[in-house]
């Protein structure tokens, strides 16, 4: 990767729960949510955070008023092109303050280093320090070369990264583009931060025109292996077999799911080009390539022409 | 501008705006005392010297001298609108003699003119003080980063070099936002060599307009992506690229990247969708049958014992994996615009098979490639006689080697034991 250049990264879980554990970071892990009920996510708790991912547009409307408290709340304005995950994630843990979570050599340093910051400077010194990017970075996606990119089109739009994190009895909007951290409600007695946060996002969500599903919705919660741990030394020798045997399952499901992150992620990072051509020779070799390739531009033609006439019946309505 | 990767989005937006914004052939001058305390002596240092300024893609300006006999860069300074007056030196009548003058320091830059042709330096003064005073404004700023502050200080140096130990700095609270910069860029200047720390990227506009054939070396550092010296390479010819054709001003820059970007390959009948042709049962049953090609060529499974999956399963689920088709999408597009013939060559293909493919001839391709392979079953009609080709030597070729995380290794172990 380029010097100073950050990449785009994936809004996956795998990632975001990788990207973390590399920044030496303990105790909680990435979790995508699709829904905000409570039925939905109460196993995952504590939450200790949202991430929003959405299709940013210009002049969005603020929903919450500019947090007056902000003393009390770490927020990095973002100022570097491509930096919003890793942005969205330091704004979300460096506001958490619970016993799990460790936030690691890499990330302590920059947080005492930029503690009398402001949010603005603090976003230029993340954007320059190396070892927050280098491990950023190697999430991106091995590519070509910029040359051999396709244009962007209209098509690829803008997205976005926006953290929604409980500070002091308040729940807060942090998005590195904006100028403040905003307060988006008030945790009343009785109530937890999600009941809060859920009718925030579901508005925002509602505002997206229907259909549309391009946004998600990520979780930091807390390390999933290390919660079931402690329920079963909770629970000890003496309970009910079932529910031990239930929280081994359970166990054994995240461990099945970090080894297909982990694959992934390696997916992710390998170049396929050699597999590619050598896929090539072989269909080649076998005498498909000719026939393959003839398919493959015939059906463009056929698609080509059903547009356009497509096209010719919409002008005659 | 900011962006984060949702689904199958593949833009990547190279926010800079690279390119030299003006260049001028002069030498550094040097001021000595001369025969009283008061009067001061010019006296001219002969390197050839090319003195040029740069916007960085963080948006500051650099005013850099660059030495044209050794090629390094022994002043890039980074220069904040008002803090510096350029000036031309009347005093001096034997050549024409500038002077960098900072406002708030002592600090003078002189600078003499190399350039033969006598309007070289017409208006320079204006042209350097209006480029220094009235940065051009980036078109990478969005809402809430307001376009005045100059985001961002640019290269790594400056933060990591503070980084070490950084536990009780609350005093660095204290300073502003310019105080900050200027302590970075102080850093910076006092931590490098010749090498600049603050050089731009190049855009791909910049790239393109630098070495609008597309050379070879360009388009093979692709492969080579995360490699320092190919992308250096890169970049120092694209940028000497750029400088050739002259001053050009960011604001155009951006225009020709607009237009760049508008810019639609177009859809020739020769063009196919090689997402399209690599995937199916019949690619599938390709694969299986040839699956000793692929071992090597996926992911090394063994290094995550904690998954259960197989070499063989890895290779057979290779085509049906978003991040295999994401590749072959970009594969597809280099062939379709004709820009996989150096890339080919690397692997081995014969020149026939190459010039098809610089055609974006992906038909014509197919059939030189399907020619070549039958050749060549020929001449080793061994059973099973595939020839490794020599995808592993070239090194540009092989798999980009990104600085891959330590993932629970111990600390003392090199980095390089993670390849392969």
């Amino acid at each position: 990767m380029d010097e100073g250049q950050w990449c785009l990264i994936e809004s996956d879980p795998g990632v975001f729960t990788d990207l973390i554990r590399n920044f030496g970071v303990t105790g909680v892990q990435i979790e995508e949510l699709y829904s905000l009920d409570d039925e939905a996510c109460s196993h995952l708790k504590p939450i200790h955070g949202l991430i929003f991912l959405f299709k940013w547009r210009a002049g969005d409307e603020p929903m919450g008023q500019p947090a007056k408290d902000t003393d009390q709340i770490y927020f990095a304005q973002q100022v570097i092109t491509n930096a919003c995950a890793t942005q969205a994630i330091i704004n979300l843990l460096f506001n958490v303050n619970h016993e799990d979570v460790k936030l690691g050599q890499i990330l302590s340093d920059f947080k005492s280093f930029t503690k009398d910051f402001t949010p603005a400077d603090r976003g230029l010194v993340l954007g320059n320090s190396e070892q927050i990017r280098t491990v950023h970075n190697s999430y991106g996606r091995t590519q070509l070369y910029e040359v051999l990119q396709p244009p962007p089109t209209k098509d690829d739009d803008i997205y976005h990264f926006v953290a929604y994190v409980p500070i002091k009895g308040k729940v807060y909007e942090l998005d590195g583009m904006r100028e403040s951290p905003l307060e988006v409600g008030v945790i009343t007695d009785g109530q937890e931060w999600m009941d809060v946060v859920r009718p925030v996002i579901n508005q925002r969500i509602a505002k997206f025109s229907q259909g549309e599903i391009h946004f998600n919705l990520l979780a930091m919660v807390k390390d999933r292996k290390m919660k079931l741990q402690e329920q079963l030394e909770i629970l000890g020798d003496a309970a009910d077999p079932t529910e031990i045997a239930h929280l081994h399952e359970e166990l054994n499901a995240e461990h099945e799911k970090d080894a297909r992150q982990k694959l992934e992620n390696k997916r992710r990072r390998h170049n396929y080009i050699p597999f590619i051509v050598e896929l090539l020779r072989v269909l080649a070799k076998e005498e498909l390539l000719v026939p393959l390739v003839k398919e493959s531009i015939e059906k463009r033609r056929v698609e080509e022409i059903a547009k356009k006439q497509i096209k010719t019946e919409m002008k005659m309505e | 501008m900011s962006g984060a990767m949702f689904a199958n989005a593949r833009a990547v937006q190279g926010g800079s705006t690279n390119g030299f914004l003006l260049e001028i052939k002069a030498g550094r001058s040097n001021l000595v005392t001369g025969a009283t305390a008061e009067k001061k002596k010019v006296v001219a240092d002969k390197t050839k010297g090319l003195l040029f300024i740069k916007q960085s893609n963080d948006q500051l300006m650099h005013f850099c001298w660059k030495n044209r006999e050794t090629g390094a860069i022994p002043d890039d300074l980074i220069i904040f609108p008002g803090d510096t007056e350029f000036l031309k030196v009347s005093e001096c009548m034997d050549g024409k003699v500038y002077m960098l003058k900072f406002k708030t320091t002592s600090e003078r830059r002189l600078f003499w003119i190399q350039d033969g042709n006598p309007d070289a330096d017409k208006d320079l003064c204006q042209k350097i003080n209006d480029l220094l005073n009235k940065p051009p404004v980036g078109r990478a700023t969005t809402r809430g980063v307001s376009e005045t502050r100059n985001p961002a200080f640019g290269g790594p140096a400056g933060i990591t070099a503070l980084h070490p130990g950084a536990e009780d700095l609350g005093a660095f609270g204290g300073l502003d936002q310019n105080q900050l910069m200027q302590l970075l860029a102080l850093m910076n200047q006092t931590n490098g060599g010749d090498q600049p720390l603050l050089s731009g990227l190049p855009s791909s506009a910049a790239s393109l307009l630098g070495q609008p054939e597309a050379s070879t070396d360009n388009t093979l550092a692709a492969f080579n992506s995360s490699s320092q010296t190919a992308n250096a390479n890169t970049l120092a010819n694209s940028s000497s690229g750029a400088s050739k054709k002259g001053a050009v001003s960011a604001a155009e820059y951006s225009q020709l990247q607009s237009l760049l970007a508008g810019i639609k390959i177009p859809r020739s009948s020769k063009n196919c969708d090689l997402t399209d042709v690599l995937k199916g049962e019949k690619v599938l049953d390709v694969v299986r049958r040839n699956h000793g090609n692929f071992t090597d060529k996926v992911i090394n499974v063994e290094e995550v014992p904690e998954s259960s999956t197989t070499v063989t399963a890895e290779v057979e689920g290779t085509i049906r994996q978003p991040q295999f088709q994401q590749a072959v999408g970009m594969f597809g597009y280099a062939l379709n615009s004709g820009q996989l013939g150096p890339v080919l060559q690397q692997f081995g293909m014969s020149e026939e098979v190459v010039r098809q493919a610089s055609d974006g001839d992906a038909l014509g391709f197919a059939e030189s490639l399907t020619n070549a392979e039958r050749s060549r079953a020929k001449e080793e009609p061994k059973e099973g006689g595939m020839v490794e080709v020599k995808v592993e030597e070239g090194g540009p070729i092989e798999e980009p080697r990104e600085p891959e995380p330590k993932r629970g290794k111990p600390d003392d172990e090199p980095d390089n034991m993670d390849l392969d």
